[in-house]
């Protein structure tokens, strides 16, 4: 059944890929689309996605934001164009911004994950971007809480580390 | 023990309490694992401060943040959100001599708000500032009285370079830039002699490695070189020909090969008008061309490659209320990114490319809040310029170091 889905094309004539969350759920996506993710586009040069690709760490709910941003995305990647699917520029910028404004912590971390293990350069740069610009500002001490760090300074080292950049303390 | 109690101190001033709890709503659901490589990836989006703070989370987040290849990667990350410099030029009278003891950078991100970045002081005074030319972050400071500095704003640390070799011209410029091959940063400077038989002018070129102690003189120019900034794009330094002291002045810019240290001959914007300026933005070769009859001013960028294609990008229609005041004899220095667009002619304007209209930003001292406030006259030279943060460390550039 997979199998016949993945050989199906649409009317653009790309080739459809399915794709299977965690928790079984099927998306179905074209090449284009999919390649996105540099692991797809390595396996579709290998030619092991025919029986659908299965995403044993990735959830249904996090792939379909995924398959969204990539669905979004296809216009800079598709060389001769499913115009119906290519955005411009704002409208893209627009979209990134509300995905990732919208995304409570947990998901979001979910998603950096998701785009790292499926190796999505910009979904990962711009999931990044959102917990570094949560991040500015903060302490150390609630970096150290955040990320469960043991701090492995000595008081010695610490208090030298912070009196050389003391300015970097103030507010 | 007393660094102790001094840090202890920093720590307690803090509102922690109200922190945490926004903090504790965070964690609460935070993966049990991010991979190493996730974190470097996130880290290299923050801001310098932040990281520079961070560097006391544990050893290794130190040693990640330390590494060179993160200093690159955030580089490349601050690059890609640059943000514009404004350096307002205020001095004081002492013995008849214009002297600094403080340098403001500015950051600007829009409307009339200007944001202290970093306030460097200079307690033994220095000369005139020519203007400040950036590469990757760092900031090479050059005064009239060829004291040479190199100063990274996002680390507050600063560089005295060696002498450089006499010069008997005021207003000579230096250019700094980075050679891809070698992975140095290298500071260009011209300087004039008088030939000894002749007395004619001659120009003469020389180039300080970094982390070198010596200047080393290179061939001459192939023709004497204008006292005006240069630029660097990707591995050169453009300069212009001085056509005051060369008879027969070629119409081309003189490129200067930071790897092979030689000159060539650049070709000029395809523009009739001899009064430019150079910018680089976005890694591109940028050029103002002002037409003084018409007060239009040219952007022409060139985009490289091999072949060397000028484009016009922008042209502007200057109201002639903002050069009547001050005779222009040089296009204004010009900055943009994106819509951003600024010009500073003796004062910042801002462009809006949409309306086509000018609004003056900044003109006098007092607009630069770090200043006195009995220094209420009008800033001498406003330098704008783009600027992306970086962690390199700059102390092993030279042995004399003083830090802030």
């Amino acid at each position: 059944m997979a199998a016949a889905a993945a050989e199906a094309t649409i009317d653009g004539g790309g080739k459809m890929i399915i794709l299977i969350s965690a928790d079984g759920k099927r998306f179905e996506v074209t090449e284009a689309v999919a390649s996105q993710s540099q692991l797809i586009s390595n396996m579709i040069e290998d030619d092991c996605t025919e029986n659908g690709v299965r995403l044993p760490n990735v959830d249904g709910d996090i792939l379909t934001m995924v398959v969204d941003y990539c669905n979004m995305h296809a216009g800079d990647a598709a060389a001769d164009g499913d115009t119906t699917k290519a955005s411009s520029t704002e409208e893209l910028k627009k979209f990134d911004a509300e995905l990732v404004q919208a995304l409570e912590n947990p998901v979001l971390f979910k998603l950096i994950l998701a785009a790292n293990f499926l190796n999505i350069k910009s979904l990962l740069d711009m999931t990044c971007q959102r917990v570094a610009d949560m991040m500015s500002g903060k302490t150390p001490e609630q970096m150290r809480e955040t990320f469960s760090i043991e701090n492995d300074f000595t008081p010695e080292e610490e208090a030298a580390i912070r009196q050389e950049n003391a300015w970097a303390f103030d507010d | 023990m007393a660094a102790k109690r001094c840090a202890d101190n920093l720590v307690s001033t803090r509102p922690r309490k109200v922190m945490r709890i926004v903090i504790n709503s965070w964690s609460r659901f935070m993966p049990p694992y991010i991979p190493d490589d996730v974190m470097f990836n996130i880290l290299s989006w923050l801001p310098s401060k932040s990281l520079i703070r961070f560097k006391s989370v544990c050893k290794a987040w130190h040693a990640m943040i330390s590494s060179p290849c993160f200093i690159d990667a955030h580089l490349e990350c601050s690059k890609r959100n640059p943000s514009i410099l404004m350096v307002p030029g205020a001095y004081e009278k002492q013995d008849g001599e214009n002297i600094a003891f403080m340098m403001g950078l500015y950051k600007y991100h829009g409307g009339k708000t200007m944001e202290l970045v970093h306030m460097q002081n200079f307690p033994q005074g220095i000369g005139v500032w020519t203007r400040p030319v950036q590469c990757n972050g760092l900031l090479l400071i050059p005064t009239m009285n060829h004291e040479m500095m190199i100063c990274n704003p996002s680390t507050r640390q600063i560089v005295f370079l060696p002498k450089v070799s006499g010069n008997i011209c005021t207003g000579t410029r230096a250019g700094f830039g980075f050679d891809p091959h070698s992975n140095k940063y290298k500071v260009a400077r011209s300087f004039y002699q008088r030939d000894s038989e002749t007395q004619e002018l001659v120009c003469k070129f020389e180039v300080l490695t970094l982390g070198t102690n010596a200047w080393r003189q290179t061939e001459d120019p192939p023709y004497p070189i204008d006292a005006l900034t240069p630029v660097h794009v990707k591995g050169a330094i453009y300069w212009i020909v001085c056509s005051s002291l060369c008879p027969d002045p070629p119409n081309a810019f003189l490129r200067f090969c930071l790897t092979d240290e030689k000159f060539s001959l650049f070709p000029c914007p395809p523009s009739n008008v001899k009064s430019v300026r150079f910018t680089e933005v976005e890694g591109e070769l940028c050029c103002a061309c002002f037409f003084s009859e018409t007060l239009a001013l040219e952007i022409w960028n060139c985009s490289g490659g091999q072949s060397l294609e000028w484009t016009r990008r922008y042209v502007i229609q200057i109201p002639p209320d903002v050069v009547m005041k001050y005779p222009v004899e040089r296009p204004p220095l010009i900055v943009f990114r994106e819509k951003m667009f600024l010009l500073a002619f003796k004062k910042v304007y801002r462009y809006d490319i949409e309306t086509c209209t000018i609004v003056e930003l900044a003109s006098k001292v007092s607009d630069f809040t770090c200043y006195e406030p009995y220094l209420e006259k009008e800033a001498r030279d406003l330098h704008l310029f783009n600027y992306a943060e970086s962690l390199a460390p700059i102390r092993e550039f030279c042995e004399v170091t003083s830090v802030c």
